[in-house]
């Protein structure tokens, strides 16, 4: 059967596109290389989600090779032997079921950071060849059919934050979140489970691309899911891409789909990965390469997490701060801009996550470095567990896109298919530190200010795999983009990447709402000629 | 060698004895530190079905045995030692890395057994989750790793 459009991968970048084609009356094929977790099959498992790959690879079949710089050198190691892994949520729905979907917009100078702040010295700073006002009715579509809120319950500390912000002149914002608050369609609201980033939704409130966008898509009959379908190539001729070529991981049969259109949007570093094992005789270097810029200018997230301890106090008493479920929904913007030169970032505030047999292992050392256990250790866990509670504030700042991260192939290293896997080369700006720690410095006087004792402040040039974008950037020039400002290849006609790939920069917030609204905007397009 | 056989082989190593002489396994050895370190802790129960379990990493089932073996050899009484001289013998076995290294392995999944959902087969009657007043998010799973358990 020719499929209207084939779409590889099912989160993000992918949901838009399925849901807004499949309304149309397109039929859509969505290939998704994970399982397919509905509702009813998750449930609050700390083993299972956190500390075992369930939804993503076993490194020891399927594993990435990451760059590191070590004195000066670049040194390859495959994440199945350091254990450094970089999969995200692969299911169905896709890295979008395990958000805690903090959802901030990004501002109109974010696409205009060359402009606005101009070079600097080793990073590809490049504007964005749409505007902002481009941009804005899509962050509005996001709101309507995915539910984007600021209406779920807070926690009492959230009080104790406002008042601190007020004391000290800083401007305390409500994190829009992407957390339905009371039931829409076949969603229901926030139960408060205590358990949200890492695990998947038990009502369906989190606006992942499962529940917003494929369930309702499939309600049209348009939408056919295939998963455990791993597509390791997609093969064209000089102009179009006829095929996707699959694994059916369940058979482990070779399969293919054609379609008329082909949308990747496998998140950053997967979608690099297959347009460069793509190539051939008319694509040499892999598809849309042909300026040598698949890949190239890779992000991440600059930042980290100051952290403190809360013991109960007149301001919030203990069983006050000891409530469960309820969220902070508070960030910092005040240095979203530092000044004329200097872009910052945001400063998202929640508690530690409420695992238990982490929050055990993260405790189990004395302040001299010795293992605890026994009563010494049982007497410190009690305390963390119910006379404390910590919160974090993470540090979103932009990861400049520079010449030393990228994503390329090396045929040495192949996965249990015998397919190449992406080798990510992960050299992070120096600028990327210098925000970090002085947003880091603003979170730490905060937490003082609040009261927390036992600060702790880790900001670091080590990328967060779970926030990626970049390496197929969007431009008005094919020799320095991969994409057209339709997020269309240059050099295929029928391919078009949602994911966040398409970004030159990446802001300084978590991707996922901006990767939705472009993908709407994409999907938009797309309609204009099918 | 599938990678299924040989965890199970790898993981089987735990209930074999240490030597000809000795019936004592590395699972015995275990399960007295365990106990010494994480008292109420079961690891030779939770541990039961990992010889059988894809997802458990059986780089930790060597490591674990071969830590087991060390402490072993320069603890031939381990097993008989009372409260303060099994602190010492592990507390001297800690200055080493692979000491250090296996105590905390052990620490791992001895909390791991404490704090995991009881469907795992430790964590009896949730009382690591009593002891620490910790309330488990719902719902809890019905079944060992999601769907594809």
């Amino acid at each position: 059967m020719n499929y209207d459009i084939c779409i590889i991968g099912s989160g993000a970048g992918a949901g838009p596109i399925a849901f807004e084609l499949a309304k149309f009356g397109k039929r859509v094929v969505v290939l998704e290389k994970g399982s397919y977790y509905k509702r009813g099959d998750f449930s609050k498992d700390e083993i299972a989600y956190t500390r075992r790959s369930i939804v993503t690879p076993n490194l020891k079949d399927e594993y990435h090779v990451i760059e590191e710089n070590l004195d000066g050198q670049w040194i390859s190691t495959p994440t199945n032997i350091s254990l450094w892994d970089f999969w995200n949520g692969n299911i169905v729905g896709g890295a979008s079921n395990f958000m805690s979907g903090f959802f901030h917009r990004l501002k109109p100078f974010d696409l205009k950071l060359r402009s606005t702040f101009g070079d600097i010295d080793g990073a590809n700073i490049s504007d964005w060849p749409i505007e902002w006002e481009e941009l804005l009715p899509f962050y509005e579509k996001v709101d309507k059919i995915i539910g984007v809120t600021t209406t779920t319950k807070e926690h009492p500390i959230s009080k104790l934050f406002d008042k601190t912000a007020n004391k000290m002149g800083i401007n305390s914002c409500i994190t829009p979140r992407a957390i339905l608050s009371e039931n829409k369609g076949k969603r229901d609201g926030c139960y408060y489970s205590n358990y949200c980033g890492s695990y998947g939704c038990s009502s369906g409130a989190k606006g992942s691309s499962r529940e917003a966008l494929l369930n309702p898509a499939i309600d049209t009959g348009n939408l056919t899911i295939l998963p455990n379908s791993f597509v390791y190539k997609l093969d064209s001729d000089k102009y179009n891409i006829k095929k996707a070529l699959y694994v059916d991981k369940t058979t482990g049969l070779k399969k293919e789909i054609k379609a008329d259109i082909f949308v990747v949007a496998s998140q950053a570093v997967e979608s690099c990965r297959l347009l460069l094992n793509s190539f051939n005789n008319f694509h040499p270097n892999g598809l849309g390469n042909s300026y040598n810029q698949l890949g190239k200018n890779l992000l991440f997230s600059g930042g980290g997490v100051v952290s403190g301890e809360f013991y109960g106090s007149n301001d919030l008493p203990l069983e006050k701060l000891l409530v469960e479920g309820l969220f902070v929904n508070r960030s910092l913007k005040d240095w979203y801009k530092i000044d004329k030169k200097r872009k910052g970032g945001v400063i998202e505030v929640l508690f530690e996550h409420a695992n238990p047999i982490r929050k055990a292992n993260i405790n189990k050392y004395s302040d001299d470095g010795r293992l605890l256990w026994g009563d010494e250790l049982y007497k410190k866990l009690k305390f963390k567990f119910y006379k404390s509670k910590r919160l974090n504030f993470e540090i979103f700042n932009d990861w400049l896109p520079n010449d030393n991260c990228f994503v390329s192939i090396d045929k040495k290293y192949k996965d249990v298919y015998g397919v190449p896997v992406a080798k990510i080369r992960v050299g992070s700006h120096p600028q990327n530190e210098i925000v970090g720690n002085y947003l880091a410095k603003k979170s730490y006087n905060f937490l003082q200010k609040m009261g927390a004792k036992e600060i702790n402040v880790d900001i670091s040039p080590y990328p967060p795999q779970n926030l990626q974008a970049g390496g197929c950037r969007f431009g008005n020039d094919p020799r320095s983009s991969v994409l057209d400002k339709n997020c269309r290849s240059w050099d295929i006609q029928n391919l078009f990447v949602t994911d966040g790939s398409f970004m030159p920069t990446g802001g300084s917030v978590p991707y996922t709402y901006t990767i939705y609204a472009n993908s709407f905007r994409v999907a938009e397009y797309i309609k204009t000629f099918m | 060698m599938k990678r299924r056989e040989f965890l199970a082989i790898a993981t089987l190593l735990l209930y074999k004895p240490l030597s000809a002489k000795t019936n004592i396994r590395s699972i015995d050895i275990i399960q007295s530190a365990i106990e010494h370190m994480l008292p109420g802790v079961n690891l030779r129960e939770y541990f039961f079905t990992i010889p059988y379990d894809k997802y458990f990493d059986k780089n930790d089932a060597v490591d674990l045995d071969k830590g087991a073996k060390e402490l072993f050899l320069n603890n031939k009484n381990f097993l008989l030692l009372d409260d303060k001289e099994k602190e010492r013998a592990l507390r001297e076995f800690e200055d080493s890395e692979n000491g250090r290294y296996w105590l905390s392995l052990l620490l791992n999944y001895g909390l791991e057994a404490m704090l995991g959902d009881p469907i795992y087969g430790g964590n009896k009657d949730k009382k690591g989750w009593k002891l620490l007043h910790h309330h488990p998010g719902r719902p809890r799973p019905k079944m060992k790793y999601g769907k594809n358990g």
